[in-house]
């Protein structure tokens, strides 16, 4: 299964390729320094800011359809300020499922390409 | 890409403190033909709705300091400027983002995330400037 949904995206930004790996270029860029916003913010015990950080990443990964990194920032932004909430599981998922997002946005924005092309094709 | 032909040249802001969706509906929005601007936080887009009068905002709700909402609610207070459509953008589409964007003044509401064919429909819909 896809990390992100490359065909949606692709027609979200009118079939422009180049705008495409832009994005993907933008979201790599972006995405590290809002992790640490994030953990900084988990690390202080300031869960209304962690839940904000979280609510960043969910809006860079909607932006590809990135259906486990979106699903974990939303629960995170939602659950973070609940008591009942389990921060350290919801934490986990969501640092996984944007340390496997990162490497497959740094190589869309490098050849543009969809997830599953064979290497030199297209 | 092809010009919209309904209302072109439309002066439309964008306001997402995510640097990179506001970036993507500008360029999206420069390609249908429109002169798109963005800011990346309410109070700097409050001073542009002032001095540009844009015809159009589409605005993020969930922005530090102030909100897309307090944004609405300002421009709507603002006198001496023609009211600009105003397109609230969110992360969930529950009845109550809808209800409390409109509320705050906003004209429509969109549910993130927004590409071509939701800017073909905003402009469609809110694209003849008000009077």
């Amino acid at each position: 299964m896809s990390l992100y949904d490359y065909s949606a995206s692709l027609k979200r930004m009118a079939g422009d390729t180049g705008l495409l790996r832009e994005m993907a270029g933008l979201f790599v860029a972006d995405v590290p320094p809002k992790l640490e916003d994030f953990r900084r913010a988990l690390k202080a015990g300031d869960l209304k800011s962690a839940s904000k950080a979280a609510h960043a990443l969910k809006g860079l990964a909607l932006n590809f359809g990135a259906a486990r990194a979106c699903k974990a920032a939303e629960a995170m932004e939602r659950g973070a300020t609940s008591p009942q909430f389990d921060l350290a599981a919801a934490s986990a998922e969501l640092e996984e499922s944007f340390a496997e997002l990162l490497p497959a946005l740094r190589k869309l924005a490098g050849d543009g390409l969809p997830p599953d092309a064979e290497a030199g094709a297209a | 890409m092809t010009q919209n032909q309904s209302s072109p040249g439309l002066r439309i802001l964008v306001v997402d403190d995510n640097r990179s969706a506001s970036f993507m509906l500008c360029v999206l929005l420069k390609k249908l033909g429109h002169d798109a601007r963005e800011a990346n936080a309410a109070r700097a887009a409050l001073a542009t709705v002032e001095s540009w009068q844009p015809d159009l905002v589409i605005s993020d709700v969930g922005m530090p300091i102030m909100s897309g909402h307090d944004l609405a609610r300002e421009i709507r207070s603002l006198s001496g400027i023609r009211q600009p459509h105003l397109v609230a953008v969110t992360g969930s589409g529950e009845e109550e983002d809808v209800r409390d964007a409109l509320a705050a003044g906003f004209d429509r509401h969109f549910t993130k995330p927004v590409g071509l064919e939701h800017l073909q429909a905003m402009v469609a819909e809110l694209g003849s400037p008000k009077t």
